[in-house]
């Protein structure tokens, strides 16, 4: 192969690819599906698909054809802002917002980001607002939070005394929300038919600091005697720290040998799926995921043996319950509206945005309290523009 | 040559000549500048290592630091004895480099004075793109390949599971390989063919040629080479975060999941604890040691290569 | 003559005795040995690609360079990836190579190589090529995003750090391929009248190029392959849209490899293997670039 056609080969390539990545960045986005209703007041040939506190989505009745220029019109749906929101997206011109912190709260955040881009974007065209999310971890979110760098962050445990102080000195003040609930399932392998139930004291028996527990035998007479493994969390997460409160009764304890920690929850799967004595623990998105491969335990903390499910997590009878938060700037509500809009547009679809992300939802009380904040939130003062 | 550059600055110089000198001089300032750049790297790194260290220590007994070999820093109660990392660093840093160095060289020996020109144009792109590949990239082969496939089957001592310190220190051995390979590449080439036609010529075989002159000939590049694929292998993150897990556990067996004291940097970094605590703050200690093993390994390697340097011409 | 040839007599030995059979199977065996060593290179990058190729081969379609990264597998692209990848990629490519540049040429033709500084600068610079990159992290957030220059979580501040991290390869390659030049050349220009930097900037650097490539395409290699660090210094998880200046936002593809890997729904699998594969060819592609240069300048003495 000479040199000159080596170079004519290389140009030809490099031009390909160029026209290839040319073609790919005009393409358009998609849009979600919604369901039929009564007809829409502020534009024809629409009906009402859902009614949220700041808009209406309206939906393109079946079999219309609209012949128009305007492209909000020849949308299959459409985001109508109303009144006191109408000042809110129509003003909240081409803004970023900033989002950081837990890895574990991030997967529902990006999906009600996500929404939240789709609409702004059906509303305000190019002048829609943007929203970045980063997954620096809770602590680390904290830190930008209290910088003043994020405009919310996302945490999978309440804020520290010390992270709340850093935030009153630097002048941040914030709004707690509670936003979704979470489960930490316990796994085992599915050829493990005998701890089906285990008790939270049998639990703290296996998990404690001064355990010496190796085989299956010593948990529970009748027992078999196979060899326990077990698997955890990294000790820097969110889910090390609840699990070990709500076993041993404080965050951090737990035994130090004998425990294999992961950062990568999917190798906890692996783990325990690969050892018929292992048990693991993590976040209860990846138990429904893998489903398949590894069974969650019930567990019993004195009102019987309980599944992890949405209800039971919901009601908080699952021992391994917890909530996860976000914390909004309330100064970002009052200079980015967007801010406002998108925590607004994040309660009012928070059962469409849990279920995509495999969260469980709010409960109906912890609903109207967080309906209590968000009339705190709009009460703010905005800026206009 | 010099009395010669003196007769000519001895004349007159013309103004155009001059106008070149000036800027000759200013050029040679400028660089100055820019070479100074990599002092004021490292003073940065020092700078914004040290008062957290400082806090750390006030807060951590250093007898304990370096004293205990537990370390379960974000336990309750914690232990902050560092010699788990220390020893997981280097036991993944030897087998590592027990792959990248002679696999580095023997590649090199290859390319330079056995490969023809054709395979040469195919296998240096190829290396090239394998020293490109991400870490993470090589983490997850060291989690998902290397780990069942090899660390599992070849490893004689205990149990060998998903995370394992082999895995690692093979994946990040074969990272560095291509490094390696290219450096010890340059060191060759600064052997000059003098030397290996004049072998050649004394009727050497090529492996004579590679092992008697060239190796002997480019030792103190070659040990250059050496000792940058020792630090990267030491630095080495993320391959060691996604393969070794995040068990720091004092033990020499590297069937065990270990934790080095970069990946625990990088396990502790990206983590849900608060910044302002103790547990953050080990990683500020751990980086501190860390940077001093580093310099320490590179001041005794000088005085290793400055004993092997041979100059020619 | 080298003190190297006779320092092994058995080599001496070796020399006059052209028909010993030993002699030969040690030949053998020497080139089994480096065949062994290529092929093991050579088969880990072949089985990267064939893995990731295979795992991802259902979501290679246009959709996955044209969308931008959403909750929804099915759903999600690397565009704005893509885009971050190339903006941070390529500026600190360019910056480093002119910093590296000018501390090898400084170090090796200006500097006294006994002095002080000499000794200082290098000694930083090999310290620099094994610190681990969170610690870039660590000091690019502590003076890049905040601090002095306040940068921010931009781009800006990516290539910044980067910058740093891949420095110290490139200079260490840049002083070898300097070393490389014979000082004949250097003398001949001398001897015609040229000045010292004419010397340089005409003859050495033109010669030296072949090796400032390779030390380049390291360093361009490292950076695009760098995720940890750049998650402390504000590459994001999600965001929909293409850095359009140096304080944008922004996110690299490694990162986006790395969440799609450890998401907890398995269609994100695919995604994450496609976009290795992108990946890859983005660095052939630079490669290229690179080779191109190196190729057309290479001369032999």
């Amino acid at each position: 192969m000479t040199t000159a056609s080596t170079n004519r080969r290389f140009v030809r390539f490099l031009v390909l690819a160029l026209v290839a990545v040319a073609t790919a960045c005009s393409g358009s986005s998609s849009s979600p599906t919604a369901n039929l209703g009564d007809e829409c007041q502020l534009k024809d040939a629409y009906k009402i698909a859902q009614v949220g506190a700041t808009y209406i989505r309206c939906e393109i009745v079946a079999g219309t054809s609209i012949h128009s220029t305007d492209p909000n019109l020849t949308a299959k749906f459409v985001w109508i802002d109303t009144t006191e929101a109408q000042f809110v997206l129509a003003n909240a011109n081409n803004e970023t917002l900033r989002i950081d912190g837990s890895s574990t709260v991030y997967p529902l955040t990006a999906v009600a980001a996500k929404y939240f881009e789709t609409a702004s974007k059906s509303v305000m065209g190019s002048k829609a607002a943007r929203v970045t999310v980063g997954i620096s971890g809770t602590g680390g979110g904290f830190e930008k939070f209290c910088k003043g760098e994020t405009d919310i962050s996302d945490a999978s445990r309440a804020i520290k005394s010390s992270e709340a102080a850093n935030c009153a000195s630097a002048g941040i003040i914030y709004t707690e929300v509670i936003i979704a609930n979470d489960g930490i399932a316990v796994v085992v392998n599915p050829k493990n038919t005998w701890a089906t139930c285990l008790t939270m004291a049998e639990m703290k028996m296996i998990w404690e600091p001064t355990s010496t527990i190796t085989k299956w035998s010593q948990v529970r007479a009748g027992f078999p005697d196979t060899a326990i493994k077990l698997y955890g969390a990294g000790t820097d997460s969110g889910t090390f720290d609840a699990f070990t409160e709500f076993v041993n009764g404080k965050g951090g304890v737990v035994r130090k040998e004998g425990v294999q920690t992961s950062e990568d929850d999917n190798v906890t799967v692996r783990g325990v799926t690969s050892d018929t004595g292992a048990m693991g623990y993590f976040g209860l998105s990846y138990a429904i995921e893998n489903s398949g491969s590894v069974k969650a335990i019930q567990l019993d903390n004195g009102s019987g043996c309980t599944e992890p499910t949405e209800a039971t997590v919901q009601a908080y009878t699952y021992p391994l319950a917890r909530p996860l938060y976000i914390y909004v700037k309330d100064t970002s509500i009052a200079t980015k509206p967007a801010v406002g809009a998108f925590v607004q547009f994040y309660v009012d679809n928070l059962r469409q945005i849990s279920a995509d992300a495999l969260f469980v939802p709010l409960t109906d009380t912890q609903i109207t309290t967080l309906q209590s904040e968000m009339a705190k939130i709009a009460a703010l003062p905005r800026v206009s523009k | 040559m010099n009395s010669t550059l003196s007769t000519l600055t001895d004349l007159q110089p013309s103004g155009r000549k001059r106008r070149q000198q000036n800027f000759e001089k200013f050029v040679v300032a400028f660089l100055a500048i820019i070479a100074a750049s990599g002092v004021l790297i490292t003073t940065g790194i020092v700078v914004s290592l040290v008062k957290p260290t400082v806090q750390f220590f006030s807060e951590v007994n250093i007898s304990e630091f370096l004293g205990s070999v537990q370390w379960y820093p974000l336990y309750n109660p914690p232990d902050f004895g560092v010699w788990p990392l220390v020893i997981a660093t280097f036991v993944i840093m030897f087998i590592a480099v027990a792959i990248a160095v002679p696999g580095g060289l023997a590649i090199a020996f290859f390319l330079s004075q056995y490969a023809s020109d054709r395979t040469r144009r195919i296998l240096k792109p190829l290396l090239e793109i394998l020293a490109g590949i991400p870490t993470v990239v090589f983490g997850f082969f060291a989690l998902y390949f290397i780990s069942p496939n090899i660390a599992a089957k070849v490893w004689p001592i205990g149990d060998v599971g998903i995370y394992s310190g082999l895995a690692a220190g093979i994946t990040v051995g074969l990272m560095i390989l291509p490094m390696m390979t290219t450096l010890a590449e340059d060191a060759m080439a600064a052997v000059p063919r003098s030397l290996i036609e004049g072998a050649y010529a004394l009727g050497a075989t090529k492996r004579e040629v590679c092992t008697k002159v060239i190796f002997q000939a480019g030792l103190s590049g070659i040990i250059a080479a050496g000792v940058i694929a020792m630090s990267r292998a030491i630095g080495e993150t993320t391959i060691v975060l996604l393969a070794a897990g995040s068990s720091a556990v004092f033990t020499f067996d590297p069937g065990q999941p270990m934790q080095t004291m970069a990946s625990f940097i990088g396990f502790a970094g990206l983590g849900d604890q608060s910044t302002d605590s103790t547990g953050y703050r080990t990683i500020f200690a751990v980086g501190s040691l860390l940077f001093v093993i580093t310099f320490a390994l590179n001041v005794i390697s000088r005085k290793i290569v400055k004993r092997f340097r041979e100059v020619y011409e | 003559m080298s003190t190297a040839l006779a320092r092994s007599s058995r080599f001496e030995a070796d020399l006059h005795d052209s028909t010993s059979t030993w002699r030969k199977s040690r030949d053998r065996i020497f080139l089994g040995v480096l065949w062994f060593a290529t092929l093991l290179a050579v088969m880990t990058l072949f089985v990267l690609v064939l893995t990731s190729f295979l795992d991802g081969k259902s979501r290679l379609n246009m959709d996955l360079i044209r969308n931008f990264p959403s909750p929804f597998p099915q759903d999600a692209g690397i565009q704005s990836a893509i885009f971050g990848s190339l903006w941070v990629v390529v500026t600190s490519g360019v910056v480093s190579l002119f910093l590296a540049l000018g501390s090898a040429i400084y170090l090796e033709e200006f500097a006294n190589s006994k002095s002080k500084i000499h000794r200082l600068i290098s000694l930083n610079i090999q310290t620099l090529a094994g610190v681990p990159s969170i610690v870039f992290g660590i000091l690019g957030l502590a003076f890049v995003v905040r601090g002095p220059l306040s940068w921010g979580f931009s781009v800006g501040s990516a290539s910044a750090v980067l910058t740093m991290m891949v420095l110290p390869v490139m200079i260490v390659a840049a002083r070898e391929a300097l070393r490389a030049v014979p000082s004949s050349l250097r003398d001949g220009a001398y001897a015609l009248g040229a000045t010292k930097w004419q010397t340089i900037s005409k003859q050495v650097l033109s010669a030296a190029t072949p090796g400032i490539a390779t030390g380049s395409i390291l360093g361009v290699s490292r950076a695009l392959g760098e995720s940890a660090p750049l998650i402390l210094l504000g590459a994001l998880a999600y965001v929909s849209s293409n850095p359009t200046g140096f304080d944008s936002d922004y996110t690299v593809l490694p990162l986006a490899i790395f969440k799609y890997a450890t998401e907890a729904q398995l269609g994100f699998r695919a995604v994450g293997a496609a976009a290795i594969i992108v990946l890859l060819v983005l660095l052939v592609a630079l490669n290229m670039i690179a080779i191109l240069i190196r190729d057309r300048s290479r001369k032999s003495w």
